[in-house]
């Protein structure tokens, strides 16, 4: 077994006995071995809570394995695709803070790159989990997508708590996290950005981040070159 | 048969996800088969065999993909739908086992009871 199999064996190992206990929780949550008062049941939604970010810091190490090794499988890749699919993916989370997301921008042609898709997903679901994270409700967050040069440029904008002028030099650093952060939401693994940048510089392409519209929340763009032309 | 009446067959080491989706399972009014270790899975099959199998990768007898090669050359085993059921669901793996024949590869960590009650009626020919 070499390195990599080894860590995708210890991360199933770490995976394996949460799914079950996740699994009772949900149907202890859902009645279905008989009835809870609701303090149970919130207390029991919180535990399921905390197991789905253990889930997802998990999942986070397990994506980070592949982009520092720069683990790639490279295929043609729809971006438009991964944009929307990642909305779907997380839309839920928006809808319960009442944010609205707005994919008008991302057009209706079609965006070939060359790239590994599951990282691409990676990349597009943490940009919008993090502008779904840090928007408070009722907020906006839009997906844009333009042709610029040989590529094109991504973007995900948010009208949420901004960037302290603090952490502006440190928010790509691995497991780096800013104060604001902590404070919104306690819980995080710091790798989610760092892991953005791994991927998308492996792909050729850069990513930052500018202040949102009218100075309100953030704008993070990535680009990526188009896919070679067929003769 | 109906649907009102499936028979699953589990191969599946925890003992909570067995319980857990026997109970599901039971719920529906269907019945379940378990083999802990996967070594004897394959002739618990034969002697009564099941409507859908559910087949986890990691077992301490046996890999789930040995598993999945075997009923698949088995005759009274081979047309029987497979789900594969486990959190090593890199894409090699996924790949693997859809060229080896099974219908579907249900990842544990992002799949819930209900997802996989739904698969099964879907599945179940």
């Amino acid at each position: 077994m070499n390195k990599e199999q080894e860590i995708a064996a210890i991360v199933h190992q770490l995976r394996a006995p949460l799914t079950g206990v996740r699994w009772a929780i949900d149907s202890l949550v859902a009645g279905n071995v008989g009835p809870i008062s609701d303090e149970q049941k919130n207390l029991l939604s919180d535990c399921l809570g905390n197991i789905e970010k253990l889930m997802s810091t998990i999942q986070d190490l397990l994506a980070l394995k592949d982009g520092e090794h720069h683990n790639f499988e490279f295929t043609l890749v729809n971006m438009a695709d991964i944009m929307k699919e990642a909305v779907k993916e997380l839309g839920q989370d928006a809808v319960r803070k009442h944010i609205t997301i707005d994919t008008t921008n991302i057009g209706k042609n079609t965006l070939s790159v060359m790239a590994d898709q599951s990282k691409m997903r990676i990349v597009m679901e943490n940009l919008v989990e993090n502008a779904i994270k840090y928007t408070p409700e009722n907020g906006q967050i839009t997906l844009s997508a333009s042709k610029r040069d040989e590529g094109f440029v991504f973007s995900v904008e948010d009208t949420g708590m901004g960037v302290s002028s603090e952490s502006e030099n440190k928010i790509f650093t691995k497991f780096y996290r800013s104060k604001d952060a902590i404070e919104l939401h306690a819980h995080g693994s710091g790798i989610g950005l760092y892991l953005c940048q791994q991927i998308v510089q492996a792909h050729g392409g850069k990513i930052w981040f500018e202040p949102g519209k009218d100075d309100v929340g953030t704008a993070f763009f990535f680009t990526l070159p188009s896919a070679p032309q067929k003769e | 048969m109906t649907k009102e009446n499936i028979h699953v067959f589990l191969v599946e080491d925890d003992p909570l996800i067995t319980r857990l989706i026997a109970g599901e399972v039971s719920k529906k009014g269907w019945t379940i088969d378990n083999d802990p270790t996967g070594k004897e899975a394959v002739t618990k099959m034969k002697a009564k065999v099941p409507d859908i199998i559910l087949l986890d990768l990691m077992l301490p007898g046996v890999d789930g993909m040995t598993i999945l090669k075997d009923i698949k050359t088995q005759p009274e085993l081979k047309d029987i739908p497979v789900l594969m059921l486990s959190n090593l669901a890199e894409a090699d793996k996924i790949e693997e086992s859809r060229n080896l024949g099974a219908v579907k590869f249900l990842m544990k960590a992002t799949s819930s009871m209900s997802t996989i009650v739904t698969e099964i009626e879907a599945n179940v020919k």
